[in-house]
């Protein structure tokens, strides 16, 4: 890397930071992701690869009641166009910055982890969806699980009036 | 990009891994590093059963404030090496995240790095982890390390004298295929 000012003849480790993974999730924050992401990015001349989950749903019930076929159908059409706008959003940002990016999805939220060792990733942005600890346990949120079980640096982000000020 | 940055020093020795990362972006974008360790609380013993040992608060307080001395001077340490700017400073109150945050908010930080354990999230939270609760309440992004924490860049330098390896593999393999074939 060309691009690091401060940096000694002696840098210490993980100082490079060649590859950023940004987590898509399908909600308002996670725009706060990609544009810290993308300003990461930017700073270490890394390239961005941006990740989503549109994860269908397994059994979708409402009050017991399975859903019909077609309503099931919809929802699932509807996931796709969110993940698309969200993706687009986000390789919009990337390029307006002049940062390389690039997409895909992955089945489960369990698999970034993985997918992020697996592509050498040196670090995982997400937005924090501005619930509180334990509430991100209970409802299967995607923070605590990158924590848990990725081995690369985790950056949540703070979404701008997720939560008021103190 | 980032300006200033709070890394989280504790006495866990997974808090190095915060200190090496962190001073390493500070070193990566110029910053500035600022160290912070949250002071413990003195609590009174519970009076069902006598303490082993009786510590007077005053006492607490010299300890706690040795120990933290101790911890920020290894860690300005590492970052004077790195030839990067860096401060230290210490807080306490009720709640350790909540310390963490006001601490971050007032010296205008932009970035707060904290090592993680290799537990699960639930652990974190019966153990009083400063993490769940620092994620909730900061004004800006939390970069969380683990113990294990190997970035891209150094999983490929690592996998760089790869080759070797594979013919080493095969030709420890080549025999037992032949004794197949024998057989």
């Amino acid at each position: 890397m060309t691009d690091r000012p401060g940096l000694t003849a002696d840098p210490p480790d993980g100082a490079v930071i060649s590859r950023v993974m940004v987590v898509l999730q399908d909600s308002d924050e996670t725009q706060a992701a990609a544009t810290e992401g993308v300003a990461l990015a930017r700073a270490h001349g890394a390239e961005v690869f941006f990740v989503d989950i549109p994860e269908p749903p397994a059994d979708t019930l409402v009050e017991g009641l399975q859903l019909s076929v077609t309503a099931r159908a919809h929802l699932i059409d509807e996931m796709h166009r969110n993940a698309h706008h969200h993706q687009a959003a986000a390789l919009g940002l990337a390029r307006q910055e002049g940062v390389s990016a690039q997409t895909f999805s992955v089945a489960s939220p369990h698999l970034i982890a993985q997918a992020a060792q697996s592509q050498s990733c040196d670090v995982i942005v997400v937005a924090n969806t501005g619930h509180n600890a334990v509430v991100r346990l209970l409802i299967g949120d995607i923070v605590p699980m990158l924590i848990t079980e990725s081995s690369v640096p985790v950056l949540v982000c703070r979404a701008p009036g997720a939560r008021p000020e103190r | 990009m980032f300006k200033r940055i709070l890394i989280v020093v504790d006495q866990r020795q997974v808090s190095r891994v915060a200190i090496k990362q962190g001073v390493a972006i500070a070193a990566a974008h110029g910053a500035e590093a600022l160290f912070f360790h949250v002071l413990p609380r003195y609590t009174v013993p519970v009076a069902d059963m006598p303490p082993f040992v009786m510590i007077s608060p005053e006492e607490f307080r010299r300890d706690a404030h040795a120990k933290a001395t101790k911890l920020l001077t290894a860690a300005a340490l590492v970052a004077d090496k790195a030839v990067v700017t860096n401060k230290t400073a210490t807080g306490g109150g009720e709640d350790d995240a909540h310390c963490i945050a006001d601490a971050a908010r007032q010296r205008r930080c932009d970035l707060i790095v904290a090592a993680s354990e290799g537990r699960n999230a639930l652990l974190r939270l019966l153990t009083g982890s400063v993490i769940p609760g620092l994620i909730t309440v900061s004004p800006v992004p939390v970069l969380v390390v683990k113990e294990s924490a190997r970035t891209g860049s150094e999983a490929r330098a690592a996998v760089m004298p790869k080759k070797p390896r594979r013919k080493a593999q095969a030709a420890g393999g080549a025999p037992l295929r032949r004794r197949g074939a024998r057989a």
